[in-house]
């Protein structure tokens, strides 16, 4: 594929499902992937792509010069930062200080790295807010963002490893983040549930935006505030968009948008991807307006 | 058993994420037997509200817990605030789910078709 990705923020899910449909097409057991190096790799491209080949019923090798992918650790399925070690691990973004991207970063959801997440999650946040020289209002807002999305990963998929990925556009005033898992999916998440009454993804992703959550409190209604927080604070607060991905269910929102549906079956990923477009300048931003 | 005065960042760090952060800290403390905590924010930058939630529950509603919070900066109450307010809102019979009329698409191509011309902004 060689496709040219432009500043349509859905341009890179569009390609994606465009390789899914060619993977299903192919009656081969295996087949190899042509990325050419004119392709434009942008986090909502890269990620849903690399979850949805790792849950692949069939095995999908790639073949690429592009740099780019290399770069960002495209080849390994990310970088796994425990075990890189954590001199080395920071010694590598630091590389990245003068740079607009943060590599593809496989971070453990296992309890035990508890401290070497949050250690890894903070240089990220560090390393993005000095990458796009973003106001504190921002890098906090965008810090919330990251969180909530990485403690649904830890919380609910199941999933090995989360993996998180960014690239800034400093011309345009934005970054893309994308966060996701090899997971559950919403879906799996709720079918744990006593009394589930979601039969699809769907309805899955349905109910997770209408905050309903799987880990309440017997008598309260004390969480499912993150999805509804964060996409608020994003498309509200900072003019951004959001993209979530889960299963074969599609939800988008942006200040003109706001719209759920179901892909085919064949564009059904073993995970859940969530995917900001996040515009850094606006002073008047504060977070904290909108954490209910 | 102790009274004990705990950093919170110096035990977390200055930002306060992840709902299993505030289990180990909540291990650390019932390891080291103490009756009455008081739980220092001085040098907290961030909290989330998934860590505050968490944190509210295992701290401050846990009645086997008895823990004074000192110098939150008014974002870190202000997250706090929030979780309070949510802890004892009752379960609706009927959570009003997204109400928007189902669409599957059958194919792939459709789909592109439908999100190219998709004012998405």
């Amino acid at each position: 594929m060689s496709a040219n990705i432009s500043d349509d923020f859905l341009t890179g899910l569009r390609e994606v499902l465009n390789v899914i449909d060619l993977i299903n097409q192919s009656d081969e057991e295996e087949d190899t992937l042509v990325l050419q190096d004119n392709i434009f790799i942008t986090p909502l491209f890269i990620l849903p792509l690399l979850v949805y080949v790792n849950g692949c019923h069939k095995r999908v090798r790639f073949q690429y010069t592009h740099r780019y992918l290399d770069t960002i650790g495209f080849r390994n399925g990310g970088i796994r930062p425990e075990e890189l070690g954590s001199c080395a691990f920071h010694s590598l973004l630091n590389q990245c200080l003068q740079k607009t991207y943060i590599p593809i970063i496989g971070f453990p959801t296992n309890l035990r790295y508890t401290n070497e997440r949050n250690n890894i999650l903070s240089a990220v946040g560090n390393l993005l807010s000095r990458q796009a020289q973003l106001e504190l209002n921002i890098k906090t807002g965008i810090k919330y963002l990251i969180e909530e999305s990485v403690d649904n990963v830890i919380e609910h998929s199941e999933s090995e490893r989360g993996y998180i990925f960014s690239q800034s556009y400093p011309t345009k005033r934005y970054m893309d983040i994308c966060i996701a898992d090899n997971g559950i999916t919403l879906l799996g998440s709720y079918r744990k549930m006593e009394r589930n009454q979601f039969r699809d993804h769907l309805a899955a992703m349905k109910a997770a935006h209408s905050g309903i959550s799987t880990k309440n409190l017997a008598d309260a209604e004390n969480r499912g505030y993150g999805i509804r927080t964060s996409k608020e604070m994003l498309v509200s607060g900072l003019s951004g968009s959001f993209v979530m991905l889960s299963g074969n269910a599609l939800y988008l929102k942006s200040r003109t948008v706001d719209e759920c549906f179901a892909l085919p079956d064949v564009a059904t990923w073993q995970g859940t991807i969530v995917a900001m477009r996040v515009p850094y300048v606006n002073r008047n931003f504060n977070y904290i307006r909108f954490v209910e | 058993m102790r009274d004990k005065t705990i950093d919170i960042a110096a035990y977390i760090g200055p930002d306060l994420k992840s709902r299993f952060a505030v289990r180990c800290l909540h291990e650390k403390i019932m390891a080291e037997n103490s009756e009455f905590v008081m739980i220092d924010f001085i040098n907290v930058i961030f909290a989330s509200r998934s860590f505050m939630d968490e944190f509210y529950n295992v701290f401050i509603a846990n009645a086997d817990m008895k823990a004074q919070l000192i110098n939150l900066s008014p974002e870190i109450k202000a997250t706090l605030d929030a979780v309070k307010s949510t802890q004892r809102r009752p379960v609706k019979s009927a959570k009003k789910i997204l109400s928007n009329p189902d669409m599957k698409f059958s194919s792939i191509s459709q789909v592109n078709k439908y999100l190219e011309e998709l004012s998405f902004s």
